[in-house]
């Protein structure tokens, strides 16, 4: 049985810190798709910190979230860990000045293309998907992702540009086939 | 829809926080449960290894056979069954040399093999104190592994001492309480002895168990006649020592 106040404790934490843990973890995991495995591990080894009557603040919990980071990697990877960048905003370049003349969104409509898409970013070098991750989710600038994860400017752009160019390949082509 | 909203909700699909929080709320509330289960499973472990140790007791024949041999009055234990193993050992052994064997347990320099036989091998065993955690810490007793320097008689001597166990640890169980005893220079032994008819090779072993200097000695040989292995006996037991 979960006690409410725990439980009310765990809520807060839980969405005060999941946006900067989530990010902190696609940084620094090996493969997109463990971050949902290394995330929850983390929470729940927050909560029972919380059970115990600790004060759990955002250091704390970032303490937890390298631990378990090692931990998820301990006999397979040697994990990559990557500092947090500043959490001064800057003015996010919300235009899209990578060219690409896929139309994902014609595509987008079939169901299909988005697991498609999703199991060839996890197929691709995790720093593919890193890089989508914070250009597409995080809405990073180039500047800001090439400095969180310690690459060009350039490269990160030719990571981005390439693999939108992959994808039309592979998904481009059979939207129109399709539609 | 932009196609950074559409690679937006590809992520937001995958890692998505209403599911992740749901997942770590189910694994607590789980957790609860899966406590009790696992006190409960130890628990039928243990019933289980008990039957098992029960029933190798009530399979276990005992025929005795008295000889005289040397002028001590011997008596041989048949042991039935024991090539068929039914447990796994939980236990680390550490090889060691013959010099830390000495120093360690001094004894040892008495105990008097056929003349052909030389130590092979010699191993501190080791068993956990608890068996959740990976860490052999109980040193049950010391392995001492004679080989035959003759290649041909396949003999092997292999002679457990230990402070504390009066049997060294076996993937089958022997119980000893009803086997009849011998004695040798005033010291209560127990030898058993078990005939492999179906191997070219292997013709009687020889199990024999006794305590000597407050050590306890478990010793298993292979191929040695039956004056080897009492010479061997003798050997190590001093007649002025009277202890079971």
């Amino acid at each position: 049985m979960i006690i409410s106040n725990t439980l009310n404790k765990f809520d807060k934490l839980y969405n005060e810190t999941y946006q900067e843990i989530s990010k902190y973890v696609v940084c620094s995991c090996n493969n997109i798709d463990d971050v949902k495995d290394i995330v929850q591990n983390i929470y729940l080894e927050a909560y029972k910190h919380i059970t115990k009557e600790k004060n759990i603040n955002r250091e704390y919990l970032f303490g937890i979230a390298k631990n378990k980071i090692k931990d998820y990697y301990r006999f397979n990877y040697k994990a990559k860990f990557i500092s947090l960048f500043s959490n001064t905003k800057k003015d996010i370049e919300l235009v899209d000045t990578i060219k690409s003349d896929i139309d994902i969104e014609r595509s987008y409509f079939l169901k299909y293309d988005t697991e498609k898409i999703w199991n060839y970013l996890k197929r691709k070098p995790v720093i593919i998907s890193k890089i989508f991750y914070l250009y597409y989710y995080l809405e990073l600038t180039i500047k800001e992702i090439s400095k969180e994860l310690n690459i060009t400017e350039s490269n990160t752009k030719n990571y981005l540009y390439r693999t939108l160019k992959e994808l039309k390949t592979i998904i481009g082509k059979e939207s129109d086939n399709n539609v | 829809m932009s196609k950074k909203q559409i690679i937006k909700d590809i992520f937001n699909d995958k890692i998505n926080k209403t599911d992740i929080y749901n997942e770590v709320i189910f694994k607590i509330e789980n957790n609860n449960r899966l406590t009790l289960n696992k006190i409960l499973k130890y628990s039928m472990i243990t019933v289980l290894i008990l039957a098992i140790i029960l029933d190798i007791n009530y399979n276990n024949k005992k025929r005795v056979e008295q000889e005289e041999i040397n002028g001590e009055k011997i008596y041989i234990n048949n042991l039935d069954n024991f090539n068929n193993a039914v447990a796994s050992i939980d236990a680390k052994a550490t090889e060691i040399d013959i010099e830390t064997l000495e120093k360690e347990q001094p004894i040892v320099k008495e105990i008097k093999t056929p003349d052909s036989m030389f130590i092979t091998r010699i191993y501190k065993e080791y068993i956990r104190s608890d068996v959740t955690k990976d860490n052999y810490d109980i040193l049950t007793g010391y392995n001492i592994i004679y080989l035959d320097s003759n290649n041909d008689t396949e003999k092997l001597l292999d002679i457990f001492i230990s402070n504390n166990r009066s049997e060294r640890l076996r993937c089958i169980p022997i119980l000893t309480n009803d086997i009849k005893e011998s004695t040798i220079n005033n010291h209560k032994i127990k030898i058993l002895s078990y005939t492999n008819s179906s191997s070219i090779y292997y013709k009687t072993y020889y199990i024999v168990f006794f305590k000597y200097n407050n050590l306890y000695f478990d010793i298993e040989a292979r191929n040695l006649t039956e004056e080897e292995l009492i010479n061997l006996i003798k050997s190590t037991l001093k007649e002025d020592t009277n202890e079971k």
